[in-house]
């Protein structure tokens, strides 16, 4: 049992206070009503009577006395707020859902406007000292901490709309948690929002911590909108395009369609479909990677469409420039020369053109400041592959990643080393600008078979689009799920990435667009004696039967 | 129930008296035990024998009694000589006192009505029996409204008189019994009709009344308020209507007990005075009817005092 609105000293204090103030109230001047009298002289002896039998000669009326010191006493206890279901000591922690599903339109309200509502309620019957408010939007903050008076919550929150981010509550749970609670009193997390917490959230609390949720009108929204959008390298194999992946909610029950457009200009969306209970998705081949932004909209259908929340019903993306990489081959032999040509006519990244002066990346020839494949002697060079990459990377990291985006993995290098009679080593130096170099006795087809092996064209291709730094495609971004290949693990959310690298600023995840309160694990407590009959209603209640009872005994003459 | 800030005012024409309660009064008769010798003849009985009509008693004849009061038949039966007595008659000088103080005056219903009304009540039997009536009010002096005269046509002046009575102030039953007793009439019996609130308590009404050589009748004007005052409570500021005098009371229970065994002690007190002066005393309800309060003075038609 303790005090909600003020602690057990101020009240204790505010009650000696009363009775100190009352009781110099008592010994006041009384304002006597005047009326006319046949005779005085009975009063007259009736009062001296009582002066003489008075210990305490002024103050004369210790049960009015006792009455009135009830009455305050009860209305203080009152505003104390006595309420029997707070620990002493507790610490409270309020989560406030900042996220993008709060945003959600209910009637004259929103989501977020009523999980305020109900913080400020809650944050009325709980101890400033021992309470903290956290914000949860894209990041985690503390907009109230312990001991700060409730009146700052107004301002710091005035104006402010839940972030456009999945919710941060799960992680705020499990990072105040993991903090500890300090005193060993206890914490008691109350959440103000529809975001889930993960069974696994709770179990890592402690035996003296439990989670609530506040108590929300439940949602009314559809749960529709766009929960995934992203692209992916094409399937065709062709340079200059990319497919298009797109997943919306609510899509199969037909609520609404989808409409695309590139850089403003409709798009038709074809494309295969794949329905997924209420999940939907599109595939979409060959879109042109020409750096254009590529937005989704929802089309609404009989108006039902995205009904609300506004956030994920629209969704967009800017898609990657991949121009051809322009190549020049020279100096190499006949038979080598045509072997290389005939290599890079058949990639589609690549466009051949004559001279190093419009070439991206030189194959063979003087490199004139441009990056270069070259095929040195082994005289020449130690290494039989030596890379030359950025300064501003270490040269056993970029000889690691090299290995990989080089294809070097593909090359069977036990058998050329056979072959030639000596081992090969690969090699790495910072350089101004990137190069390849690779002993062209590798290329010489009397003594190794390099050029027929289907690790050449690989090792070439790879070392173009090295040398020429092509934009890696990054795929589509959907919160809860990897990209791009292993989309059946879930992941942690990817909500810092959404508005970083790229201009995707409406992908949501899928539980924010369909509100998933009403499956919860958690469930909202209803602790007894909560509501409007709380311990302090009743004491209130008390103190106004006596202040009954003591109207009804003035009137009746029995009190002064 | 006093209205705050009335101010007291005399009786209106008619306000007195009616001809119904004119009636009601005549039916009364004041019988008086004993009478002063002096005075003249009425219709009044007394106890003492005399010469006058009605017979009484013998007694045996002694030297010197009038020879026409022999009852000669009784010699003649019997040989020996007694006298015959006869009741005599005198009148009874009715001195009429009522209390017109400010405190008679300044209720809503103004207890100096019901006051005066007794007053004419009793007036109008005495003149009835030929007897005289004066009429003295008094608050802190006395006044003569009306000296001692007789005759049955005299009621309606008095009625008129008692009708120009206006308030007085301060009780003061002390002054006005002295300067009553420096009028120097004939022994009657004197009627006092007041609520005897004398600012000096019943110790000031005892010694007032200690000098007082005539027969005496008190008529004390008694409201049920003046016992219970249901009125009071709370913080109260009890200005006395006559002195002016303030009394701060917070009125509780133990408060009122004490005022009511103060009041009770006060009407013991009268009522032990009157005892004491073998007084009558009638204690008149002012709230209820006059005349029937009055004829209950006499025992068949008859009182003794």
């Amino acid at each position: 049992m303790t005090f909600t609105a003020l602690s057990g000293t101020a009240l204790l204090g505010g009650l000696v206070a009363t009775a100190a103030v009352l009781y110099a109230l008592q010994r006041l001047r009384v304002r006597h009503e005047s009326r006319t009298v046949v005779t005085s002289l009975f009063w007259r002896e009736a009062t001296e009577e009582t002066r003489a039998r008075s210990l305490f000669e002024r103050f004369r009326h210790p049960l009015a006395y006792a009455m009135a010191l009830l009455c305050a006493g009860l209305m203080l206890l009152g505003v104390g707020r006595l309420d029997s279901e707070r620990e002493e000591g507790l610490r409270h922690v309020f989560l406030l859902d900042a996220s993008a599903g709060m945003a959600r339109a209910l009637g004259e309200t929103t989501r977020f406007e009523q999980a305020q509502a109900a913080l400020a309620a809650e944050l009325e019957q709980s101890p400033r000292d021992r309470t903290e408010v956290l914000w949860c939007g894209e990041h985690v903050r503390t907009i109230l901490a312990p001991g700060e008076d409730r009146a700052l919550l107004g301002p710091r929150l005035a104006g402010r709309a839940p972030d456009l981010a999945p919710g941060t509550l799960d992680r705020a749970l499990r990072s105040r948690a993991s903090m500890g609670g300090g005193e060993g009193a206890g914490r008691r997390f109350v959440l103000f929002g529809d975001a889930p917490v993960p069974p696994s959230t709770l179990a890592a609390l402690g035996a003296d911590e439990r989670v609530e949720r506040a108590a929300l009108d439940p949602p009314v929204d559809s749960g529709v909108g766009i929960t995934a959008l992203g692209v992916s390298e094409p399937a065709s194999g062709r340079w200059g395009v990319v497919d298009l992946f797109i997943e919306d909610r609510g899509g199969s029950r037909g609520f609404f369609d989808l409409a695309l457009t590139l850089d403003g200009e409709p798009f038709e969306r074809g494309g295969v479909i794949d329905t997924d209970g209420d999940r939907r998705s599109f595939r979409i081949s060959d879109v042109p990677a020409a750096g254009a932004l590529l937005e989704v909209r929802l089309n609404a259908a009989g108006g039902a469409a995205g009904a609300g929340l506004s956030a994920d019903d629209v969704a967009s993306i800017r898609l990657p420039s991949r121009p051809p990489i322009r190549v020049a081959v020279d100096g190499l032999a006949p038979a080598f020369g045509d072997a290389v040509r005939a290599v890079l006519t058949a990639d589609a990244a690549v466009e051949l053109v004559e001279g190093a002066g419009e070439a991206d990346v030189v194959v063979g020839g003087a490199a004139a400041g441009r990056p270069s494949l070259r095929f040195p002697s082994s005289a020449d060079q130690e290494e039989a592959i030596l890379i030359g990459h950025d300064r501003a990377v270490d040269s056993s990291a970029a000889l690691a990643s090299a290995v990989g985006e080089l294809g070097l993995d593909r090359v069977d290098a036990s058998a050329l080393a056979e072959s030639l009679g000596r081992p090969l080593a690969v090699g790495a130096l910072p350089s101004d600008r990137r190069s390849v170099a690779i002993w062209s006795e590798l290329m010489d087809p009397a003594r190794t078979s390099f050029l027929e092996s289907r690790a050449f064209p690989v090792l070439l291709g790879r070392s173009i689009r090295w040398l020429a730094q092509a934009p890696g495609l990054t795929p589509y971004r959907a919160i809860g799920r990897l990209e791009p290949t292993t989309l059946e693990r879930a992941r942690p959310p990817l909500a810092a990435m959404i508005t970083s690298d790229l201009e995707a600023a409406s992908l949501l995840d899928p539980t924010t667009t369909a509100p998933v309160t009403a499956g919860a694990p958690l469930a909202v407590p209803s602790p007894e004696g909560a509501g409007p009959w709380r311990l302090y209603t009743w004491v209130l209640l008390l103190a106004l039967a006596a202040l009954s009872a003591e109207w009804a005994l003035f009137q009746r003459g029995r009190m002064p | 129930m006093i209205e705050e800030g009335r101010d007291p005012a005399g009786l209106e024409s008619g306000q007195l008296f009616d001809a119904a309660f004119l009636a009601a009064a005549q039916r009364l008769r004041l019988v008086a035990r004993r009478v002063a010798p002096r005075g003249r003849f009425a219709d009044q009985r007394s106890k003492d024998r005399g010469s006058g009509l009605e017979f009484q008693d013998y007694r045996p004849y002694v030297a010197g009694d009038d020879l026409r009061a022999i009852d000669w038949t009784v010699y003649r039966r019997l040989g020996r000589v007694f006298l015959r007595l006869f009741e005599e008659h005198e009148d009874l000088p009715l001195y009429l006192l009522p209390d017109v103080s400010r405190s008679a005056w300044v209720e809503s219903e103004p207890r100096a009505v019901p006051g005066l009304q007794a007053c004419l009540a009793l007036a109008a039997v005495a003149l009835g029996q030929h007897d005289s009536v004066g009429v003295f009010p008094f608050a802190d002096d006395l006044a003569v409204l009306q000296r001692p005269t007789s005759g049955k046509n005299r009621v309606m002046e008095l009625a008129h008189r008692l009708e120009s009575v206006t308030p007085g102030g301060e009780t003061d039953l002390g002054t006005a019994l002295r300067r009553f007793r420096g009028l120097g009439l004939r022994e009657g019996l004197v009627v006092i009709v007041s609520d005897f609130f004398d600012p000096g308590g019943i110790e000031a009404v005892t010694e007032a009344l200690s000098g007082l050589r005539h027969r005496l009748l008190l008529v004390q004007l008694v409201r049920s308020s003046d016992r219970d005052p249901s009125w009071a409570r709370g913080d109260l500021r009890l200005v006395d209507c006559e002195s002016g005098d303030a009394q701060d009371v917070s009125v509780t229970p133990q408060v009122l007990d004490r005022y009511r065994a103060a009041y009770d002690r006060f009407a013991e007190g009268l009522a032990d005075l009157a005892r004491r002066r073998g007084a009558g005393l009638l204690a008149l309800d002012v709230e209820s009817d006059v005349i029937p309060q009055v004829a209950d003075l006499f025992e068949n038609g008859r009182r003794e005092v």
